[in-house]
């Protein structure tokens, strides 16, 4: 099942072509990915610049334990899926597939935490558009932090649920065989784009949850 | 470039990429990054003014280049990928810095 020369598509000379190419692609992709959460971060770019004190502020009532506990979580998950693929180039698919299972357990726990997150700040009136109670002069901006914060954090959970559900594909996959140290090539890029989530919330958790601590 | 697989031998083929990394060093990244998460933390309780927005990004990015670098193999995988990793980034800051810089000469026109 898991011979490389089998999965030769007939566009591609040789098995190194064919994964030069995935790994290429996938790299491409993640680019643009790089550029679509870029938006919103020169988005916080300008709110931060033209209303620091007030995205101050804003970042002080973000939860920075429960944002504390979700960075850990994906680190750990990044290591985790390295290990994964790790695995797989050794030989040792029950292992992999493990790791890789544990590494949507993690992605799993992200998402929970981040709900009760976010039931939080619905309680607290911090949801523009759904339930915003701040009154004060630094209200509008401070909106503006939270719609870049539920913007940014929401497209990166729905890209955390996606990869979720890619490493769970990829164990059953793992497990029944379909990769081995000669071609992994769908688990090397599915282990690409779980970092990707992380790299994105590396830069997240300090922007949105350390803003203003110490004032 | 010889691609006889289908038996589980750990020995590599030529055509597989990156070798395998090493567990010591997964763990020892990890390990890093927990570090700079402290680090990063503390750097914002202690009030700097525009220093803490630095040290905030120099940490992220240094984490994210781990990242990168180990993780994603960016090390010892095919150069191009490293070309195209730093194009992505690349067009962020072109991103950023114009916007930011229509931003900021903008504001004097706005309260004059």
């Amino acid at each position: 099942m898991n011979s490389a020369t089998a999965r030769l598509a007939e566009q591609f000379d040789d098995v190194s072509q064919q994964r030069e190419a995935s790994t290429l692609g996938m790299w491409i992709f993640l680019a643009t990915e790089v550029l679509f959460f870029g938006v919103l971060f020169a988005g916080y770019a300008y709110g931060h610049l033209l209303h620091g004190a007030a995205f101050a502020e804003a970042g002080r009532e973000t939860d920075l334990v429960l944002g504390t506990i979700e960075t850990s979580v994906l680190l750990t998950s990044s290591c985790l899926v390295a290990l994964a693929v790790r695995a797989v180039q050794l030989g040792r698919q029950r292992g992999a597939a493990v790791l890789l299972l544990c590494t949507a357990a993690l992605g799993t726990a992200f998402l929970v935490l981040h709900g009760f997150e976010y039931a939080h700040e619905y309680k607290e009136g911090l949801v523009p558009g759904l339930h915003w109670t701040q009154v004060g002069p630094s209200a509008p901006y401070k909106q503006l932090f939270y719609f870049l914060y539920f913007s940014i954090t929401g497209f990166h959970s729905l890209h955390v649920s996606i990869g979720v559900v890619v490493l769970c594909v990829m164990a059953w996959r793992t497990m029944h065989g379909h990769f081995g140290p000669s071609w992994h090539t769908p688990l090397e890029l599915s282990a690409l784009y779980w970092h990707l989530v992380d790299l994105v919330w590396i830069f997240v958790f300090p922007l949105l949850y350390l803003l203003g601590r110490h004032g | 470039m010889s691609n006889v697989a289908g038996h589980d031998q750990p020995q590599r083929h030529d055509d597989d990429g990156p070798p395998p990394s090493s567990l010591g060093g997964d763990l020892g990244v990890l390990a890093a990054l927990f570090v700079l998460l402290a680090a990063t933390i503390a750097c914002a309780f202690i009030p700097m003014g525009v220093g803490n927005m630095i040290a905030s990004l120099a940490i992220a990015v240094a984490k994210a280049l781990l990242v990168m670098v180990f993780y994603m193999r960016l090390k010892r995988d095919a150069p191009l990928l490293r070309i195209v990793a730093a194009t992505g980034f690349a067009f962020l800051i072109v991103l950023i810095v114009f916007t930011l810089a229509d931003v900021i000469t903008r504001i004097p026109l706005l309260t004059s």
